[in-house]
């Protein structure tokens, strides 16, 4: 009889953030096939799998996975390695580390923690290892990059309410409007697809705004083709519309915004109480009654310390006193659009601002800006409130220097319908970067070392890491420990980071399989993959997972623990890392989450995890949790503010357009094109590159596609070498005739790695950096700020704190040309 | 009792799941295929047809001779694996002489929700008994 078993593990390519779980099945020690995993209860139905599911079984034992230790012995970048033991690699670079430490302190080196692409993410062990590395030696962790930042734009006005639950998708029966991005097809055709296919069947009209015609907009009942990054001009068109037709819902609007709050004409701040009341307070905000006479609206605060967005009641709230106070507005009946005086003072209600602010937005003009015909604007508009309760999902798409101002505008449109947070309707920002609060596991047992103190460990910013190569007189960043992600493949721009790499006097990776980042490493140590060690992971599809290796090792890649113990251990620390995988994993799995029971009732003991392996848990806010119904607004108000005072002084007090390189850059004369660089379906950003199906599937869209009306400009045909070229390189590659590219643009996949591109750039090269002086923005910084002093009055240490927002997204917000090879 | 799958082409998005779950259940080479899909659109895998802004595109998974409607396994609901990973719910699985199946149910519901039911003609060599339901595209 064959030895068989079969285990449960978060896919390989998890870094999508559709979060799948897959099942694995292995005859004889070796893995042989990984398929959908079922989970039990509700959940069955929270967990598909795309093909890359499938083909994570082929992971472990691809020809490029790294099976030894390996030493750099060519230039960086050459990729030559001779192979050598684990003892010499730990001794070496430890020997190194503390050579670093003692010349020019600990925070010289840094250790990059970005999750994406890594299983389970930020819930993952190793994320944890990471912290309690840094902690344990007082070091350095590098900044997330400005990624997926439409995810802040409804923030701003919700007081730093950061979610992306997608709960509202299983519910919606209307109308999805999807916004930028595919998520139909893309990189994570599972569960959201399911979900949405089903609102469809349901009977729900699916629209796509979307620049480019994908799988998403095959499958959608209407497709609005958007010109790229102008996103913000049809939101706010579709704004003046609702206004105009008086679509609003003023009633949502009264209780669940501060529209009807009076904004003074001198400073554009609301109006407080003591603003006209001497002794007045601060935090009491001022209304116009329909008889005339002005009212105090106190601030409304939730009666949770901080936001859980659990078991808080919808409508009832906390004045200063302590006293419970309804969202209604007492006996007044306040004005939402006035205009006027109250002692003195000129006003007007953040409403009436709104409506002047969005009048020049008229569907002629958005047309001229967006290339939406502007009937399709009013209908659509019509459509979404007619269709109500209708659903807005903001998707990953808008990856533009604008991309929070232009969520945010899109958000407007739920708050002046009320769908926000409507049973049936709702709105989604992103999907799946965060799951029920409920669900967060505990990791303090495994994150904090036992020296732990405040002052230890340190987030550096990108920009000071730059800064640090120029100037001595910042802190110098010597050493860099790769144990998550592949920059050079996924981070723009990657001339800028082989500078960076280049400066540093050791460069460590653990990785898989051989990477583009590996390449510049001077020692690569095999890392296990997920199916062969343990983990636990809470939260996506609403289980508690625990994960048993499928198989042994393969070669000589060892886990995360085993490394960092090792490490540290020749560091001088035998005790920083004093447990096995396993035991970290068991210490997080009974330190559990805030909902450690199943939906029976029955307390989830780590016992019963490990003999059940997947178990449903009791979420207090349903299965199908909608953050935004909860009504809780954790800002100045209590209410949402589309009107945001501190932000009046640069214009952006409410949603606005805000510049992106590719429609507003003086460079768009030079190089008219945008280099618009996708994600391939195929794979999961770089991974999956070294399977071959995925490959095979994948290869006959390899260069780069535009309209052919551009070639026939540039006296070019279809499968011709070209150049594609901006300030920052030239990539020489196939030209693919496309009729579905629109005119201006130059479509490429930027998934797959260097090998690919021999003698000429890659995507990365030309994409613009991340990161960096070029994409600071004021909006951006103003919101980062307010953001990280936020996250550090709730006492996150700021290591942890996530950074990177100050600059813009900016990874198809990039412009170009093409030509015919020199 | 030939058991027969009926594609609902309005739910496929031609993910691929299908084909590479048979390929790796039955351990297949590389450049073997018992099932792949098919798009229609611009003659290129995912390429639409049209011309920009009047485009159009969808996909129809096709299984070939070399299909033994395997039957999954118990870890499956023996279901093909084909059947069991569809992440969309586009394929379904099951006994037509049977009206009580899912297959069954699920076709007349999608019958009387008027979609178009086909097959792919014999002289295309495909497996039999493999059903397809559209409807507006």
């Amino acid at each position: 009889m064959p030895d068989t078993k079969i285990t449960y593990h978060p896919c390989q390519g998890w870094g999508c953030h559709d979060h799948c779980y897959v099942e694995c099945h292995t005859k004889d020690g070796k893995l042989v096939r990984t398929q959908r995993a079922i989970l039990p209860g509700e959940s069955a139905d929270k967990n598909f799998i795309c093909m890359k599911g499938i083909l994570s079984s082929r992971i472990p034992y691809a020809e490029d996975r790294i099976l030894y230790p390996l030493k750099r012995i060519g230039e960086r970048g050459e990729g030559k390695f001779e192979q050598i033991s684990w003892d010499q690699a730990l001794d070496e670079i430890a020997t190194k580390l503390n050579e670093i430490t003692k010349k020019y302190g600990s925070r010289s080196i840094i250790t990059n923690q970005f999750w994406c692409g890594y299983p389970g993410d930020w819930g993952c062990l190793q994320n944890d290892l990471i912290f309690r590395f840094i902690f344990a030696t007082d070091s350095s962790v590098i900044e997330n990059p400005a990624v997926d930042t439409t995810l802040f734009g409804p923030s701003i006005d919700m007081g730093d309410l950061l979610t992306s639950e997608r709960g509202p998708l299983r519910n919606a029966n209307n109308m999805v409007i999807i916004w930028g991005g595919n998520p139909l097809g893309y990189t994570r055709p599972s569960t959201t697809t399911r979900e949405l296919l089903d609102a469809q069947e349901r009977g729900a009209k699916l629209v796509h705004v979307s620049n480019l015609f994908d799988v998403t907009s095959a499958r959608c009942d209407q497709w609005v083709p958007v010109k790229s990054g102008t996103d913000a001009y049809f939101a706010l068109a579709m704004a003046h519309v609702l206004i105009r037709d008086g679509l609003i819902n003023t009633k949502y609007l009264l209780r669940e915004t501060a529209a009807a709050y009076l904004v003074r004409d001198d400073n554009g701040k609301y109006m407080r109480e003591a603003d006209i009341i001497d002794g007045g307070r601060e935090n009491a905000f001022v209304v116009m009654g329909e008889s005339g006479d002005y009212a105090i609206v106190e601030q409304l605060t939730s009666d949770e310390a901080s936001f859980t967005g659990v078991g808080v009641s919808t409508t009832e709230y906390l004045n200063d006193s302590g006293v419970r106070s309804s969202k209604d507005y007492g006996d007044v009946k306040p004005q939402i659009d006035f205009t006027g005086e109250v002692n003195g003072i000129a006003c007007k209600t953040s409403y009436a601002l709104l409506c002047e602010h969005v009048s020049t937005f008229t569907p002629e003009y958005q047309e001229t800006v967006t290339g939406i015909p502007a009937q399709t604007c009013v209908d659509l508009a019509h459509a979404y409130v007619n269709a109500t309760p209708a659903t807005i999902f903001v998707y990953f798409g808008l990856r533009y220097l604008n991309s929070i101002p232009t969520s945010r505008s899109i958000f407007l449109l739920s708050y002046l319908t009320g769908n926000l947070g409507q049973a049936n309707g709702g709105s989604v920002v992103n999907q799946g970067a965060t799951y029920h609060s409920a669900t967060i596991m505990n990791t303090s047992g495994v994150v904090f070392p036992p020296n732990y103190t405040p002052d230890k460990a340190h987030r550096i910013e990108t920009i000071d890491l730059l800064d640090s190569f120029e100037n001595p007189d910042v802190q110098q960043y010597k050493a860099w420990l790769n144990p998550m992600g592949n920059p050079l493949l996924n981070w723009p721009n990657k001339t800028l980071w082989r500078t960076i790499f280049d400066n540093l006097e050791l460069f460590v990776e653990w990785e898989i399989r051989m990477t583009d980042t590996c390449r510049w490493a001077d020692y690569v140590l095999p890392e296990v993959t997920t199916f062969e060690r343990h983990e636990v992971l809470s939260g996506p599809a609403d289980v508690i997972v625990w994960c048993e290796p499928a198989i042994e090792p393969v070669g000589e890649a060892k886990d995360a623990t085993w490394i960092w113990h090792e490490l540290t251990k020749r560091m001088g620390l035998p005790d920083a890392f004093d447990k096995t995988n396993e035991e970290y994993a068991q210490i997080k799995a009974r330190s559990g989450n805030s909902c450690m029971t199943s939906p029976d009732g029955q307390p989830i003991t780590f016992e019963r995890l490990q003999e059940e392996k997947a178990i449903q848990l009791n979420l207090p806010a349903g299965r199908d949790w909608d953050p935004f119904a909860d009504s809780i607004w954790p800002n100045a108000t209590g209410r949402i503010e589309f009107y945001v005072e501190n932000l009046a002084e640069m214009g952006q007090a409410m949603a606005s357009p805000y510049p992106n390189i590719i429609n507003d850059s003086p460079l768009r004369d030079q190089y008219p094109l945008h280099f618009y660089s996708g994600r391939h379906k195929y794979f999961m950003q770089g991974q999956f590159t070294n399977i071959a199906e995925c490959r095979m599937l994948a290869s006959t869209q390899f260069g780069v596609a535009i309209n052919p009306a551009e070639a026939e400009k540039r006296d070019m045909v279809d499968g011709e070498i070209v150049e594609v070229f901006n300030q920052r390189g030239v990539m020489r590659v196939p030209l693919n005739l496309r009729n579905d590219i629109p005119v201006n643009m130059v479509h490429t996949w930027y998934s797959f790695d260097e090998t690919y591109y021999p003698n000429t750039a890659c995507p990365q090269e030309l994409e613009t950096p991340l990161n960096t002086r070029e994409t600071l923005t004021p909006f951006n910084e103003a919101f980062r700020t307010k953001f990280v002093q936020d996250q550090e009055a709730q006492g996150i240490p700021q290591p942890m704190i996530g950074t990177g927002m100050q600059c813009g997204e900016s990874f198809w917000d990039c412009l170009c040309d093409i030509r015919k090879v020199r | 009792m030939v058991k027969s799958i009926l594609v609902d082409i309005n739910r496929c998005t031609g993910c691929w799941t299908c084909s590479m779950a048979c390929k790796t259940a039955h351990d297949l080479d590389t450049d073997e295929f018992w099932q792949y899909v098919r798009t229609i659109g611009g003659g290129e895998r995912d390429e639409p047809g049209g011309e920009w802004p009047n485009l159009y595109m969808k996909w129809m998974p096709i299984w070939k001779l070399s299909c033994t409607k395997c039957g999954g396994d118990n870890t499956t609901d023996n279901k093909p694996y084909c059947v069991f990973n569809c992440p969309t719910g586009a394929l379904t699985y099951g006994d037509l002489a049977d009206e009580q199946s899912e297959i069954s149910q699920r076709l007349n519901e999608l019958k009387g929700r008027r979609y178009r039911v086909y097959e792919i003609p014999e002289w295309e060599d495909t497996r039999k008994s493999i059903l397809y339901a559209e409807k507006g595209i």
